[in-house]
């Protein structure tokens, strides 16, 4: 997959391998995507935004490290910057509630509406909540939980990714279900966040 | 889960749940729509390319050379205007040159 002719291709902007890129990676990045941005809607626009980076920034990849986890690297950091505008454009819209140019905002919402087709229906309530749980977990700990746990990659994988070595990324996993399990714990006993 | 139910090993059980959830197919036509983004993109790209030598420096100097020529346009309308305003004095005034060796004198 990572010949140097595929790589040059990719750089010489050649339909044919972006063809190619996207056959092997569009499931990848979409579902990367979905276990940030848990609602099809907008995780099909961040991964979109993934390959719009990649085919932009494609000249900037040295080959330090394989293609999938700069392609991983591009996805996580769209889905970021995608839940910190969703976030802002919450503020802002209380901060307008309050200073009286009222936009009507629901505070205690999430900053997507749940909707992702890989939960069972049965279990919908109960991942919404986790996921609002993530969500308010610091940004290494949230990033490390999802790809592991919900991406299913492995410790080498989510340290390549985030440039982090093996032993921080178990540190961060274990502070990650730590303040998971107080965060959850909290939240059914007061029954809300 | 109720009050009564819960229990750290709920929650564990909660937690690990987060493993549990399936692959999803991309969207129909997904590759379709970024393909066409991405063509997208390349023709913005050339559009952008054909003023591409137009660095900052170039519109700086551009710049200069408009307020340059402006300066120089301003002074000359003033002083020319100046000279009109004058000659239409001594016209009205009967100090012109042009008037006072007029045949008719």
């Amino acid at each position: 997959m990572e010949d140097k002719q595929f790589l040059s291709d990719l750089k010489e902007q050649k339909q044919l391998a972006y063809n190619r890129l996207l056959d092997e990676f569009q499931a990848r990045v979409f579902n990367t995507c979905l276990s940030f941005v848990p609602n099809m809607e907008d995780a099909e626009d961040v991964a979109q935004e993934v390959f719009i980076e990649v085919y932009n920034s494609i000249n900037k990849f040295k080959g330090n490290s394989k293609l999938s986890t700069w392609i991983y690297r591009i996805s996580v950091n769209k889905s970021l910057e995608f839940i910190r505008k969703k976030n802002t454009k919450k503020r802002f819209g209380f901060m307008q509630s309050i200073t009286g140019n009222a936009i009507p905002v629901d505070k205690s919402s999430y900053f997507t509406e749940y909707n992702h087709p890989g939960v069972q229906l049965e279990n919908k309530e109960r991942n919404e909540t986790l996921y609002r749980a993530i969500n308010q977990l610091p940004e290494a700990q949230r990033v490390v939980f999802t790809l592991h746990k919900i991406d299913g990659l492995s410790y080498k994988e989510v340290s390549e990714i985030t440039n982090k070595s093996v032993s921080s990324i178990e540190s961060l996993l274990f502070r990650a279900k730590k303040n998971l399990k107080n965060g959850l714990t909290k939240y059914y006993k007061k029954d809300g966040w | 889960m109720n009050d009564k139910k819960i229990t750290p090993e709920l929650i564990d059980e909660l937690i690990d749940s987060a493993s549990k959830v399936e692959v999803v197919n991309t969207p129909p036509f997904f590759k379709d729509k970024v393909l066409n983004r991405l063509s997208q993109v390349t023709v913005e790209r050339q559009q952008a390319e054909v003023l591409s030598w137009f660095t900052p420096k170039y519109q700086i100097a551009m710049l200069l050379l408009f307020a340059a020529l402006n300066i120089v346009a301003i002074y000359s309308y003033r002083s020319s205007s100046k000279q009109q305003e004058l000659q239409t004095f001594a016209e009205a005034y009967g100090f012109s040159e042009s008037e006072s060796e007029s045949i008719l004198n």
